[in-house]
């Protein structure tokens, strides 16, 4: 006998589904219920202008204008000036003083109404003071002086620790770091170059500037650039230096030589362990995933899937039964969570997951 | 640059705070999703900060950011084909209209609306739907924490949305 669910079963049903607590079986009902009958519809349609209003009004209300101030600072490269230069500021005058200033500290410690370093006699404390504070200026002026003349550039370090950042370079490039990537770079390109120095993994798009290559050094390797858009990973899993090329035209060199070791064109991968250069076509339809989130599959095996969820959502995606490897997936999700993709593979492999602290494991019968 | 052009560094950091968030609100009716269109309205004020020198008074900007805004909207939707069912599409698409004064003021009436509608509900019921919409907690979570079934919550989430219902409407 088939029960005909009352109207209050929809209505707590819609609540769960926008509270995104349904599960596909679930929202299959809802949806048969809501294609059902106009009313049913209206009703649907009144609850979700509702929900989306407030959930609106609630993401506008919570936002922190100061945070969003500093975020938008850091990505156009504005105020971080100042505070970088007072920090730079500081050790070279540190050295210069540290003789006298220790000096003036064993003094001190000493005894009060005692030695002069300046002659015979004994001074009292209270002019001691006043005449090394007088040479700690004097010494000041000059130095202060020498140090603006043989100013080294001073460097700005941006490090994604917790998630991924974008930001703006001087000449107006693009760089978005994943997470654990550190980039650093001048204030301002000067001179005939635009250099960065780079660990970890990065997605570039260079703006262009024929007469300014636009180079990344990584630990013992070059890349030069004109104006391109690519990835690059210098401490990829492997332990090797990986490139994939976007757009434009990207040359590898090695450290201290001139010429390049080679040259890449768009749609080519570049993986550099040690001095060896190996060049494939890339393969990997998901290298930008992370940035993007929009995961392609076709066909793909089980243990790819979850080694490239793992990546993109920077979580512990595992097989617990190593034959589940032969399930495949065909499926696109752009820009959903993990919790989404993993309803489709439940509903769409004969799979369990389990959630274990921030390990997720997959279990089942195996395909096939 | 001209004393009468161009946007100070402080005077840009003003207007930021005093458009932000009208802009994100437009920006999030289309686009949906938090994170993209907070991205969208960054993008949009790094673009005029890259122009502030040019820029002339107060109306000039206001509206050039919000048609800034409404064009990386319209670009984000044709390019994302999101992942949605037949459910998602029923809510439909609103037009973005072209002249966007009303932001402001319209977020502002909208938020009190909606406070509105929520206080009106019954202690409990108001309880857990700002526990599952304002603390983000799921049903299970609102369950032990309040020492309740998850089927109370279910039966009180069910009717804070039917009122909600009928309190914010689309006018």
């Amino acid at each position: 006998m088939i029960m005909e669910k009352d109207p209050a079963y929809f209505e707590k049903l819609i609540a769960r589904y926008f509270s995104g607590e349904a599960n596909s079986a679930e929202i299959n009902e809802l949806s048969a219920w809501v294609a059902e009958n106009p009313d049913h519809k209206t009703i649907f349609r009144e609850s979700q202008y509702a929900w989306m209003a407030i959930e609106e009004a609630r993401v506008v209300d919570a936002v922190d204008l100061d945070k969003e101030w500093k975020s938008f600072v850091k990505r156009v490269g504005i105020a971080e000036e100042h505070d970088e230069t007072v920090k730079n500021d500081v050790s070279p005058f540190r050295h210069l003083f540290a003789p006298i200033i220790n000096f003036f500290c064993v003094l001190i410690s000493a005894s009060p109404n005692t030695i002069s370093p300046f002659g015979s006699g004994t001074i009292p404390l209270r002019r001691f003071l006043l005449r090394v504070a007088a040479i700690l200026l004097i010494l000041a002026s000059p130095a202060y002086l020498l140090y603006r003349y043989f100013q080294q550039p001073v460097l700005k370090e941006l490090a994604a620790n917790t998630s991924r950042v974008e930001t703006l370079l001087p000449d107006g490039s693009r760089v978005t770091l994943n997470i654990g990537a550190v980039i650093k770079y001048p204030g301002k390109f000067k001179g005939n170059k635009r250099a960065v120095s780079l660990d970890g993994e990065a997605y570039f798009d260079v703006a262009h500037n024929a007469s300014k290559p636009f180079i990344i050094a990584t630990d013992g390797i070059r890349v030069e650039v004109k104006g391109t858009s690519f990835y690059i990973n210098t401490c990829s899993r492997s332990g090797d230096f990986e490139l994939v090329l976007t757009t434009g035209e990207v040359g590898l060199y090695f450290e201290n030589q001139t010429g390049p070791a080679r040259i890449l064109n768009p749609g080519e991968k570049a993986i550099i362990h040690g001095k060896q250069i190996t060049i494939t076509t890339n393969q990997d339809a998901n290298y930008m995933a992370w940035k993007t989130h929009k995961i392609t599959f076709s066909n793909d095996p089980l243990n790819s899937v979850a080694a490239t969820l793992s990546k993109v959502y920077q979580a512990n995606v595992c097989l617990v039964n190593p034959s589940l490897a032969q399930c495949r997936l065909t499926a696109t999700f752009d820009n959903q969570s993990l919790e989404s993709v993993l309803n489709v593979l439940k509903a769409t492999l004969d799979i369990d997951i389990r959630n274990s602290g921030s390990t997720v494991e997959i279990s089942g019968k195996g395909c096939r | 640059m001209h004393p009468e052009h161009g946007l100070s560094r402080s005077q840009f950091e003003s207007l930021f705070r005093s458009e932000y968030k009208g802009m994100l609100y437009f920006a999030i009716r289309y686009v949906k999703e938090e994170e993209e269109a907070k991205e969208i309205v960054q993008e949009a004020f790094i673009n005029l900060w890259e122009k502030r020198e040019s820029i002339n008074p107060e109306r000039e900007v206001k509206s050039y950011l919000s048609a800034s805004v409404r064009n990386r909207c319209l670009n984000y939707l044709r390019d994302n084909k999101r992942f949605d069912g037949k459910l998602l599409s029923l809510g439909g698409l609103l037009p973005i209209p072209s002249n966007d004064d009303h932001n402001q003021i319209e977020f502002r009436e909208l938020s009190h609306q909606i406070q509105y509608a929520i206080d009106e509900l019954p202690e409990k019921c108001r309880e857990i739907f700002r526990l599952n919409r304002f603390e983000q907690m799921k049903y299970q979570q609102i369950a032990d924490h309040l020492r309740i079934s998850v089927k109370t919550v279910e039966t009180q989430m069910s009717k804070a949305l039917a009122h909600l219902r009928s309190r914010v409407k689309q006018t």
